[in-house]
């Protein structure tokens, strides 16, 4: 309790110095010149870190530092508009740029791999093919013409009158096949394909790097747009009407004077008053707030639909590639053997035998499809945990962002204190009886409402029974 | 010159007048069949017979478009969508006919569909429309590839065994030829290969079913989300346009921001045109096509959204084209593997000699006697595809449906800015069939626009105005206190002793039971009101004069304002 109580006094004192120095004097004006410097420190650290492209250089970053120390020891707006910033980070803008993170994420993981995929299917059925032709068929054709070679080349028929008869045998075999023009096509054909590939996946590699760095910068751009937009609202002249829900220390205080002297006071809150203002500090949402939640978590439901569909897209292929792999490594080869046989004397021995393996397809070139599960996902995880997060911390941060805004400006704080202290006193003396309303509701149950048809006919009957009358 | 000026006025209002007169009569009739339309009861025989023939004419259209909707978007049979077409055709003309709210409900769904439920029907309509275009297109070029690897597997497998089957023929040829040399070649396969091929042709075959299952599969499922989404849209697109039928006939304020015709007349006629000299800024003019400042920022947030789909529209079709283009390089890799024809020639020839040296000592060249010859030969082709498995062709990425998918997507853009005018005409329909309620709601605009211009001029609210009378509010419930508040008022207006009045301001704001003294304070409440609109003002004492005229309440009231300059 005596830590965190002297963290807070620590905390407050530098908040003051933060907010505006206390006196003219040279010690007061270091102080507060150094609490910017420190700020200003954390604020381009953090640019820095969330994008290093954006400041890819020491010397960029240091200028930086020094105008943004300037900017905030000079002007107020300045210090009050970065801590907003931040603040905006958690909220609807924050929320964006991690749903933009994520999406580049998907297209980044799961696209490329379905075309890393798609790319090892082609390379297979091209090794398979290479492996068929010159692997089996033409070493085949190669050692049956040795075998015929060494057939005829050695075989003389003995005779007895050797010296009487002389032999002249000749042997030509000749094999056609053209296998260079093969050659050609397999790799020229496999060059084009992987051409088209690699020319699909560079462009899609720089489309999404350059997407990626277009949705940081609209990202930053959303924060600061939305922040000088909140400070604009806060500050206008219809400022003190804007997100004026918040009973906030000040109003208490403003409460308990009005009491003092004898005038009427708001609170406590009624039932329905305190389903509609909230009370700062408080953390269970009103039923407007999570109406709000909703809405903040409505955009995240329908990205996580989109990445999950992508994520199942490249899946789908991953799995196809894989039972078509599976399939063909269990099919089982095929033998020919090449057997030489001479025969001496009676009896026939087996000289060499030569055996090829004939399988559908070669096993060192059955695609191995890839499934980006762990790269993706546990990226994308942390992001909706962070967003879960920002969600349930939203409409705190909304609160941060009207005490921070109170704490620079006073005088517009007052403002607002009495135009919700009277708008509530107003509102009071206004409340609806709640007759004109059920008067209102009953057209529900008119039959006339419905049928106007049956009041003209029950009329035109009395104006004739009338009519019988007189 | 004073006439001057009033010439030149009167001669622009004589233009205005007679352009006026021609465009009035020029939509005459059309005025009068929306006369005739939004009537509870016909009049006279001639407006029945127009109603009966619009409600005719409207139930034909819905007819038509169910049945087209059914039929030809959603795929059911021809013959039960005639048959649902045809009796909400005549459910829709009983319900126009008969039913005044049904047919204000119908009317309102015109510019309803031209706002966010309408522009969620249309996003719908061109993602549906883009995702049965390209889901099945990319599925086809996939199995297009997928083909391949089976045509270009086959094919070597077929060459292969082609090839063992010649050389088996061939060495079969050869056998009794090396018999003679006493040396033989035995070409031995382990099968001839039918049952291996049965086999593979089992495989491959099983794969592609696989494949054709899950396009079936992801049409069904584009399809069916497509029904279910379209049902809902349509359903909340009525809900919608009830919800706001019952809002405007229940609450004065809703959508109650426009300054009508009937508003004019109003004013005119109570001599009250100065409540609109300087308008608010939440007043819409109906009349006008000019649109404020915060209906445009709204249309900008809503095209931005619209952007970012269209994007995504981009995206999806780019990844039609891509699976097309490697689908067709595929394709055509696979076409252009050459046929390698293979011929082997073998020529075997033995001949022998008799006494061969006689005729070498005479030098003449020694006649040969043949004793053997042997000429073979065998071709085939090496065939890399099979010629019993025919390539699919690359779907070609049809480009009706991604621009049909944009055009959708820029009509809902086009919604986006028609909004606007889609909400005047929404509240024009309810005001032309609710014409008493109509009013109701223009006094309280009027009351309104008085209590505005009270405040802004800082007079005095007379005890006896309009504009003091408590207005209803949709789902408001009365507070629990209120009956104390009667009684509070009750009881101070039976004593009515300065006394009584300070010793209920001295009670505690936490008593429990009894309710806090701020609110039982009815009148002083409202005694007290003005105050905080004056508080900027130096009239403290003239308020104080007219509302305390007792003298102890005023001297007391005279101290605290001399406090407050201090």
């Amino acid at each position: 309790m005596g830590i965190w109580t002297s963290g807070t006094d620590i905390f407050l004192s530098l908040w003051e110095i933060y907010v505006s120095p206390r006196s003219p004097g040279w010690m007061d004006f270091i102080q507060h010149l150094g609490v910017c410097c420190l700020v200003a420190l954390i604020s381009v650290g953090l640019l820095s870190v969330a994008a290093c492209w954006f400041l890819p250089s020491i010397i960029a970053a240091a200028a930086s530092w020094i105008i943004t120390c300037v900017l905030l020891c000079c002007s107020k707006h300045a210090r009050c508009f970065i801590l907003l910033v931040f603040l905006s980070c958690g909220l609807r803008e924050g929320r964006n740029a991690l749903i933009a993170a994520g999406t580049g994420i998907v297209i980044l993981g799961h696209v490329e791999n379905i075309f890393h995929n798609f790319k090892g299917l082609l390379d297979g059925m091209t090794c398979n093919l290479r492996a068929k032709s010159f692997s089996i068929h033409f070493p085949l054709l190669k050692k049956y013409i040795e075998a015929i070679q060494w057939i005829y080349g050695l075989a003389t028929p003995l005779s007895v009158f050797d010296d009487l008869v002389s032999w002249n045998q000749t042997l030509a075999v000749s094999l056609f096949s053209p296998s260079h023009v093969l050659e050609a096509q397999l790799n020229d054909s496999k060059g084009e394909v992987l051409s088209v590939l690699y020319q699909m996946a560079t462009t899609t590699e720089v489309l999404s790097s350059l997407g990626q760095k277009l949705l940081a910068f609209a990202g930053l751009s959303l924060v600061l747009l939305g922040t000088g937009l909140f400070m604009k609202r806060f500050l206008g002249p219809c400022g003190w009407k804007y997100e004026n829900i918040y009973i906030t220390r000040q109003f208490v205080q403003f409460d308990e004077r009005e009491r003092h002297q004898q005038r009427p006071c708001v609170l406590p809150l009624n039932k329905e008053e305190r389903r509609k203002y909230v009370i700062i500090p408080t953390f269970w949402p009103t039923p407007k707030e999570r109406k709000n939640l909703g809405l903040f978590f409505l955009p995240i439901l329908i990205h996580l639909c989109i990445w999950v569909l992508f994520a199942a897209v490249d899946y789908l292929l991953y799995r196809l590639i894989f039972s078509v792999s599976k399939q063909f490594q269990s099919l089982p080869g095929f033998e020919v053997h090449l057997k030489l046989h001479g025969e001496k004397q009676g009896t026939q021995d087996i000289i060499h035998d030569s055996s090829f393996n004939i399988s559908v397809f070669e096993p060192n070139c059955i695609p191995k499809p890839k499934f980006l599960l762990s790269e993706t996902w546990v990226p994308l995880s942390v992001i909706l945990l962070i967003l879960v997060m920002l969600g349930l911390l939203s409409s705190i941060l909304m609160q941060l962002k009207i005490l921070v805004s109170a704490s620079f400006y006073p005088s517009v704080e007052r403002k607002r204190i009495q135009y919700l202290h009277a708008k509530l006193l107003k509102k009071r003396s206004k409340q609806p009886l709640g007759e004109v309303k059920r008067r209102l509701s009953l057209y529900l149950t008119k039959i006339h409402f419905w049928l106007p048809v049956l009041k003209m006919i029950r009329k035109k009957q009395m104006d004739m029974a009338s009519a019988d009358k007189s | 010159m004073p006439g001057h000026p009033g010439a030149a006025e009167q001669l622009v209002k004589t233009g205005w007048r007679s352009w006026h007169l021609g465009f009035w009569k020029a939509l005459a009739p059309l005025q009068a069949a929306w006369d005739a339309f939004s009537q509870p009861v016909p009049a006279s025989c001639g407006q029945l017979l127009t109603q009966l023939l619009l409600c005719a004419s409207l139930a034909a259209a819905a007819a038509g478009l169910v049945y087209h909707w059914l039929a030809s978007l959603l795929l059911y049979p021809p013959g039960p969508s005639a048959m649902v077409a045809t009796v909400c055709g005549l459910l829709v003309f009983l319900s126009l006919g008969l039913v005044p709210p049904v047919r204000c409900l119908f009317a309102l769904s015109v510019p309803t569909l031209g706002m966010e439920q309408g522009r969620r029907l249309l996003l719908s309509y061109s993602t549906a429309t883009l995702a049965i275009a390209v889901v099945p297109n990319v599925l086809a070029n996939v199995g297009a590839a997928g083909q391949v690897l089976r045509c270009v597997t086959e094919g070597s497998l077929e060459s292969l065994l082609n090839t063992t089957h010649q050389l088996h023929a061939a060495s079969r040829a050869l056998g009794p030829t090396g018999q003679a040399g006493s040396r033989g070649l035995t070409f031995e396969a382990q099968d001839n290969g039918s049952a291996f091929y049965l086999h593979m042709l089992r495989v491959t075959q099983q794969v592609l079913e696989d494949f054709s299952g899950l396009e079936s599969l992801a049409r069904a499922a584009a399809l069916g989300t497509q029904r279910v989404v379209t049902g809902l849209f349509m359903l909340g697109l009525l809900v919608e346009s009830a919800w706001y039928l019952h809002c405007y006939l229940t609450d004065l304020r809703f959508d109650n921001i426009y300054a009508t015709q009937q508003l004019t007349q109003r004013l005119a006629q109570a001599q009250a045109t100065h409540l609109l000299a300087p308008p608010p800024t939440w007043l819409l003019q109906a009349a006008q096509l000019r649109l404020s400042q915060e209906e445009l920022l709204s249309c900008l947030l809503r095209l931005g959204l619209l952007a970012l789909l269209l994007v995504a529209t981009a995206v999806a079709v780019a990844t039609d084209h891509v699976a097309f283009l490697l689908a067709q390089a595929t394709v055509d890799w696979a076409q252009k593997l050459p046929t390698v024809p293979i011929t082997l020639t073998v020529k075997y020839d033995v001949a022998y000699t008799v006494l061969g040296f006689i005729p070498f000592l005479f030098n003449q060249l020694a006649p040969e006697s043949p004793f053997l010859s042997v000429h073979s030969s065998y071709q085939w082709e090496l065939r890399l595809t099979s010629a019993r498995c025919p390539l699919l062709p690359a779907r070609r990425p049809r480009a009706a449906a991604p621009l049909a998918a944009g055009a959708l997507q820029l009509l809902a853009g086009s919604t986006v800015l028609l909004e606007a005018y889609a909400r005047r005409l929404r509240h024009a329909i309810a005001a032309s069939f609710f014409t008493a309620q109509e009013a109701r709601r223009v006094r309280h605009l009027h009351a309104r626009l008085q209590r505005r211009h009270d405040r802004h001029q800082g007079q005095q609210l007379p005890l006896g105005d309009p504009s003091c009378v408590p207005t209803p509010r949709p789902a408001c419930k009365p507070p629990a206190w209120i009956d104390y508040r009667l009684d509070a008022l009750r009881t101070e207006s039976s004593e009515g002793e300065g006394k009584e009045l300070w010793s209920c301001r001295d009670l505690s704001c936490n008593l429990g039971p009894v309710p806090p003294p701020c609110v039982t304070l009815g009148k002083s409440l409202h005694l007290s009101e003005p105050r905080f609109l004056h508080l900027h003002n130096d009239s403290i004492f003239t308020i104080d004069v007219t509302y305390f005229p007792r003298r102890d309440v005023v001297r007391m009231e005279g101290n605290t304002g001399h406090d407050r300059p201090g």
